[in-house]
Order: C-alpha cells, then structure tokens, then sequence
C-alpha cells in the first residue's frame, strides 16, 4: 500500500473505516429494511396503479376486469351484509378439519413406518402406489361416498394434507442422528423414552417442514373441493362469480384465498421458528 | 475386579477390527487403551459400554457377564453428540433422575467445575467446539457413574483446555476413586493420568503390551521415569522398528 504524496491530493485519508462508512450511511438515509420494502413494494403498486387507471380511463372493459377498488368494494360489500364472515369461516373450518384429520393421521402412520421395519413392508408400498394417483381423481368417488356434503370435502382436504406430512415424518424419524440415540442408550432410557427424549424432537423440524407444505396443498385441495358442489365458503364464490359474469366477486375470493393462505401459513412459520429456535440454520 | 475383557474379537462384515484382545481394569483403576489410528480402540471401548454387541468373547462388569449397557457405566464420546434442542443445562441433567431443583443443583456444581456456569442457559449451537466437549464431560459426570469410559475425551481441546480437564479427571479422580478406561492417541495423556497403559497394535488390532505405571499421582511432566517409558512406547509403536527386530 503506498501511497505516494501529492499524487492524491484530492484523498482526504489513507485509510477507510467500515464502521465510519456505516455510520454516515445511516445518517443519510432510512434504515436499511424499510429501503428493501420499499423497493419491494414499488412493483405492485404500479401493477396496481396501472390497472386502476387503465379499467378508470375505460382502456379495458369494466365488466371483464374490473379495478382494484371495485375489488376492494365487493369485499367490503360482503363484510356489511355479513356473508363474508360465513364464506371466510366455513372455508376455515373445512381446511382445518382436513388439516388436523390429515396431520394426525399422516403423523400416527408415519411414526409406525418409521421405527418399525415390519410396518415399513406392510405399509409403505400401500401409501406410495395411492400417492401416484392424483389426489383429485378421487373426488368423483368421495362424492359418492359421502355425499355433497362436509364430510367429502374434509376427507378430500385431509387426503391432501396427508402425505406430504407423511413423507417428512418418516424421512424426519428415520434420518435422526444416530449417534444422538447412542446417548440415550448408554444412559441406559428405555425404548419409549428414547422416542420422546430423543426421536421426538430431533425430528421436530422435518415434521414442521411437513406441516407447512401439508397446509400448502390443503388449500389447494379447499379450492378443488369447493369448486365442485359447496354452497358456501370461498370456492362457492368463484363458481358464483363465473355463473353471474361478476369478475370482482372471483377476483374478490382470490385475494381472500391468498390473505387466508398466507395468513396460516405465517402462523405455522412463527410456530416453527418458535419450536426450532435451537435449531443452527434458522435466522433469528 | 472391575472390567474383565477376555478374549474378545470384532469382525464387520470380512474386515476384522480387533482380534483376541484380553485384559483386566482393576476397581478404582485408570486404564489406558493407547495405539495408532484405526486399530480398533473405539471399536474395544464401545464392546465394553455395551453400545455394540456384535463382538465374540466375554465381557465382565465386577464379575458378571454382560452384554448391553449399564447405568453404573458412564461414557465420554469422540464428539460431544449433545442434543442440540437442549440447553447446558438441561443437556447435563440429561441422564439424571429425581427431583428437578436436585437435578439441577448437581449439573450447576458441576458446570462450575468446568467453567460453564455463565453458559447454563446457552444452546449448543451457541458453544465453541471445546464448550461442547465441556458440556459432554459435566454431563457423564454428574451421575457419578463407577466406571467411566472415555473415547479420545480431550483430543479435540486446546492444549491449555486439554491440560485443565486432565487435571480436573485426576482431581475427579482422587474425590471417589472411580474406574476409569480411556481410549487416547496422546502418550502425554496416557502417561500423566494412567497407572496402566494397554498398548493395541496393528490391522486387526491385538494386544501388544500391558504396561503398568507405579509413580504416584500427580505426575511431573519432566520426570525422567516418564521420559523412559515414554520412549519405550514410541519404540514398541513404530512399525518399521519392529519388523526389522523380526
Ligand atoms: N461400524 C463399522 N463398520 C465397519 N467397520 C468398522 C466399523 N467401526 C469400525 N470399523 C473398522 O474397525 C477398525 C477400527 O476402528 P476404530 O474406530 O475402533 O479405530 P480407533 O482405534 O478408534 O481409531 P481412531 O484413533 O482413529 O479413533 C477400522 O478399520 C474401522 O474401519
Ligand atoms: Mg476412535
């Protein structure tokens, strides 16, 4: 590093501090994550602007695309006549019907599969050769099962939620270190202890990882479910949206989906990274 | 008689590990399994914590026969394999039974003695690699298990570490007199906190030498008995050496 005199008059030190750097920038300017919003945000709200002015100045048909505040206004139509809460809670309670029928039993059977090498033969070809079928295939069969009613729909969704959940329960318990279980053994737990001392919460972030993409294809399976017979819940509008050529109120229940949607799965995220907080890779 | 090791061999599957290793730890003793990488001193020691039951030969705890674990047997891994979801702590008290605020009063002392008392609360994502190790020690420590038995418990440590928790195992040691078997590459190690030292050679690993040390505890470091012995170990360790002598 030599810096010869006079040849850099305009340099003011020969040295530069990141810590000074940091410091003037954060005089200068917001703090770093409200930039990173903000820069984040400025896409949509152009897509949304754009649109707003483009359907307002009559560039395209109001009837076939109608403007983000006519959105907003069916929505909030629905809120004051009192049928968005019924829509919004019957299409909750199915996906959490579906969700729990499904956790419980993918994590019961799973379990099994895992620390047992017999229920591993008797089973698990089973479950894998009914995942090749597209879930949806069954619908048809549901139906006539079970009627129109809730119980296809919740079987559908729990159907959905199963095997993804299954799938990281096994692969969770059967990948656990063995070297940890080791411990459990020279301390002499038994079988039982070891699965809850031990199993249980080593394989605590695979069956989270589980849980979240679970409720992921459950609200697909909502959609699916609802589509084909429902006379209530979100779905129910998309259908009533296309057979009354209302635009908004399709429009309308995919913001709903997609605020349900990520609502849950913020709730799961804060779960996991509560339960996980030992865990070495999640950010905190 | 605490440990009766007699004649044990473990093969995996064609390769054999050790073969027709005997040998004897007397109660109160510390034992020393010293030889090259890879001569079958985890493969002994893991026969003896009744971690691996797959050996041929027989295997006696204060006489009788045994195949499996046993709570009167503590051990000290290679790695210190603590679960990472528990803290300190709670990763101490992991083979404890009783009451909690006992429990705990125990792993604190203990913790003390291996200067993590500040980390109690501390997750083990959040230790340095000989943190770790501490922790491990403190944890095999706590139920005052008999008989310990250690794999390689300080090779990971710093040298300042490494000589502190020697000194620590010795002053262990002298408060209730425990067995101890301790797997170690270190001659160091072997010679400062051993009173035998069983010296495994070769690919299976056999028995080569059972030497006995009689220089009371604590050593000094520049005694030259142990420079002797020292040695004489290097010697009877060095392959080329010994095949000439053939
Ligand atoms: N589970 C296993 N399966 C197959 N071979 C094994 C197994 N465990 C150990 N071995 C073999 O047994 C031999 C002895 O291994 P061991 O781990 O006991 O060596 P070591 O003396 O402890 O070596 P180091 O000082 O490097 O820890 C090695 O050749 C190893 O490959
Ligand atoms: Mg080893």
């Amino acid at each position: 590093m030599a810096v010869t005199q006079g040849q850099h008059v305009e340099k003011k030190s020969v040295f530069s501090s990141e810590r000074e750097q940091n410091q003037s920038e954060a005089r200068r300017g917001m703090p770093s994550f409200l930039k990173t919003a903000g820069l984040a945000l400025i896409v949509p709200l152009l897509i949304l602007a754009l649109w707003e002015g483009a359907t307002r100045f009559g560039l395209v048909a109001g009837n076939q695309l109608p403007a983000p505040s006519a959105v907003v206004g069916t929505i909030w139509g629905m809120a004051q006549d009192g049928s968005l809460w019924t829509h919004m809670g019957i299409t909750m309670y199915r996906i959490l019907w579906g969700f729990f029928w499904g956790t419980a039993a993918a994590a019961a059977l799973g379990a099994l599969v895992a620390v047992s090498k017999k229920a591993e033969v008797l089973f698990d070809p089973t479950v894998q050769a009914i995942r090749a079928i597209p879930s949806l295939a069954w619908v048809p069969l549901f139906i006539l099962w079970f009627g129109i009613g809730e119980p296809s729909k919740v079987t559908l969704i729990a159907l959905g939620v199963f095997f993804p959940v299954y799938l990281n329960v096994v692969g969770g318990i059967q990948s656990v270190d063995r070297k940890l279980v080791e411990v459990g053994r020279a301390y002499g737990l038994s079988q039982l202890q070891i699965i809850r001392r031990i199993i249980l919460p080593a394989s605590m972030p695979s069956f989270l990882t589980g849980l979240r993409s679970g409720l992921g294809l459950g609200w697909m399976f909502v959609v699916a479910a609802e589509l084909l017979g429902a006379s209530e819940g979100l779905g129910y509008l998309l259908v009533l949206g296309q057979n009354t050529s209302a635009p908004a109120v399709i429009l309308a229940s995919i913001v709903l989906f997609a605020f349900l949607g990520k609502t849950t799965d913020y709730v799961l995220k804060k779960i996991q990274t509560r339960v996980l907080h030992w865990q070495d890779n999640v950010k905190t | 008689m605490s440990i009766q090791v007699e004649a044990v061999s473990r093969r995996f599957e064609g390769t054999t590990a050790v073969e027709n290793v005997s040998f004897y730890v007397e109660e109160g003793e510390i034992v020393g399994l010293l030889g090259t990488s890879g001569c079958g001193k985890s493969t002994l020691l893991r026969a003896v914590a009744g971690l691996d039951t797959g050996y041929e030969g027989t295997i006696r705890l204060h006489g009788q026969e045994k195949r499996g674990t046993s709570k009167e047997l503590g051990i000290i891994f290679q790695e210190p394999r603590l679960m990472p979801w528990l803290t300190v702590l709670d990763n101490v008290t992991f083979g404890l039974d009783g009451p909690k605020e006992e429990q705990k009063k125990k792993a604190l002392d203990l913790l003390e003695v291996v200067g993590l008392k500040d980390f109690a609360d501390h997750y083990p994502k959040q230790l340095s690699g000989g943190m770790a190790q501490r922790t491990a020690i403190a944890r095999a420590l706590v139920t005052q298990p008999s008989t310990l038995l250690l794999d390689e418990p300080f090779s990971a440590l710093d040298a300042f570490t490494k000589l502190q928790l020697q000194d620590m195992v010795l002053d262990l040691w002298n408060q209730y007199l425990p067995t101890m078997v301790m797997v170690t590459h270190d001659i160091d190690e072997a010679l400062a906190l051993c009173d035998r030292i069983i010296i495994l050679k070769g690919q299976p690993g056999v028995l080569h030498d059972n030497l006995k040390l009689t220089q009371p505890k604590p050593r000094r470091k520049s005694d030259p008995e142990l420079a002797r012995v020292k040695e004489y170990i290097l010697e009877s360790l060095d392959i080329t050496k010994a095949e000439k002598e053939a």
